[in-house]
């Protein structure tokens, strides 16, 4: 875990750093979008870090074309 | 938005070729002959059809509208709502497109060279890569893209010659034992994976010079061709090697360039054709961030692209260690519900923007309005 934590900080720092420059005379909408991205890093970091797999992801709404997309593989075969 | 560079015809071509052979030709020849045996050939060439029909459909977009991406094109035809809302199941699969090129370059080296590192580390340090990359914008990448393609497919030509003392002619035989049902399974498995990924290139096609343009059509279906056949030809070999193994022995070139020995010179090179296949992988996925970041940038009318690159990665990368991270998951995803959803986010709306465009073209203008 906490090799996690180094790894996320370092990557999250690295991000801040190079794109301050570039942030600070950027307008709202950029700021917003910037922001919930900020937002969607900070989600799936905690379910990287305390690994809470099971927590809603991308993978959750995916899984439900599952069922759709094995009737369509058995009947190709 | 930023006014990106622009690059040449044959330029857009050789990075349409890396992406669709990139990290296809180390995993296609796995699950394609595990379904079809001797027939992957058969399942190869329907996918490549269903490929170069929807090549024709963008490069129709394109010709119409050659200053327009998709999204342009899309708002132009739908309207400015219904397209904006189209866009969201796309940049969404695309989020989790990138992310799974690089998943399986994590894979890789866990099964094969880094069997002791944690994967993150490794997704880590190909994400700052392959983010600087798409950083560093079109131009960059597409000058890139000659020298590492070039190695690329010279790695791969010089394994499939050097194993030539292994071929079995016979592995390739019986082609249809089972009838055509795992030929068609197969075929889904490889139009899934790369052929109906190639809509992403809509989205890029307008970077292309503008004397250049009318040279686009025949360069990329060459850059297609050129991917068929050494599709074509990794699975081929692979199947006279390793015969029915092929199936279930992964990354099947790299098991070919294990086999190679000449006379005690040239033998154990797979880290060379490891090197070229990581390159397949890395430059994939830089093509399909740099992609992403410019589709979002466009979407949500956004002034400055480049700032989003960033954390656009950092999101792939978390998504890349969080979901599917079990091989078989992952497998099963690639293998049976990733040809689904990119028909229901790639195709679907790619076909309805080009019909409702060809519908536009030829109905009169006036045609809407009732004679008074």
């Amino acid at each position: 875990m906490l090799t996690k934590t180094v790894c996320f900080a370092l990557l999250a720092v690295a991000m801040l750093t190079a794109d301050l420059a570039r942030l600070r005379p950027a307008g709202f909408k950029e700021k917003l979008v910037y922001g919930t991205l900020l937002a969607a890093i900070m989600y799936l970091g905690v379910v990287f870090i305390a690994r809470k797999l099971e927590w809603p992801n991308l993978d959750t709404l995916f899984d439900l074309f599952n069922g759709p997309a094995k009737k369509l593989v058995k009947s190709l075969s | 938005m930023n006014q990106p560079s622009s690059i040449g015809s044959v330029q857009m071509a050789s990075l349409f070729l890396f992406f669709m052979t990139g990290s296809s030709i180390v995993l296609v020849p796995s699950p394609l002959t595990h379904e079809a045996g001797a027939g992957a050939w058969i399942s190869l060439l329907l996918a490549w059809c269903m490929g170069a029909v929807y090549l024709a459909c963008i490069l129709y977009l394109y010709r119409k509208h050659p200053d327009l991406s998709l999204v342009g094109s899309s708002r132009l035809a739908l309207g400015k709502l219904p397209a904006n809302l189209l866009m969201i199941p796309v940049v969404v699969l695309m989020f989790w497109n990138v992310a799974g090129i690089v998943s399986e370059i994590g894979l890789f080296f866990r099964s094969t060279m880094l069997k002791e590192t944690p994967t993150y580390v490794v997704n880590s340090l190909m994400f700052v890569m392959i983010s600087l990359t798409a950083r560093a914008g079109i131009v960059v990448i597409a000058r890139m893209s000659a020298l590492l393609l070039a190695m690329m497919v010279a790695f791969i030509v010089v394994v499939l010659l050097l194993v030539w003392n292994l071929y079995e002619p016979d592995f390739l035989l019986p082609i249809l034992p089972n009838g055509m049902g795992p030929v068609l399974h197969a075929a889904y498995i490889v139009y899934g994976f790369p052929y109906s990924e190639l809509i992403v290139f809509a989205f890029i096609l307008p970077l292309v010079r503008r004397e250049e343009s009318h040279k686009v059509r025949k360069h990329l279906y060459i850059a297609l061709s050129i991917n068929g056949l050494l599709l074509m030809l990794s699975v081929i070999g692979s199947l006279m090697v390793l015969g029915p193994l092929t199936g279930d022995l992964k990354y099947s070139l790299f098991q070919l360039a294990r086999l190679i020995f000449v006379r005690e010179i040239i033998e154990r090179i797979e880290s060379i054709i490891g090197f070229s296949l990581i390159v397949g992988f890395y430059f994939k996925a830089s093509i399909l961030l740099f992609i992403l970041v410019r589709t979002v940038a466009e979407w949500l009318n956004l002034r400055d692209e480049k700032l989003f690159t960033l954390p656009i990665a950092f999101v792939c990368l978390l998504l890349s260690v969080t979901t599917y991270t079990q091989e078989a998951s992952l497998d099963e995803m690639v293998n049976v519900v990733w040809p689904l959803l990119n028909n229901l986010c790639y195709v679907l709306p790619m076909l309805a923007v080009a019909a409702v465009t060809l519908v536009r073209r030829q109905s009169p203008p006036d045609a809407s309005r009732s004679p008074e």
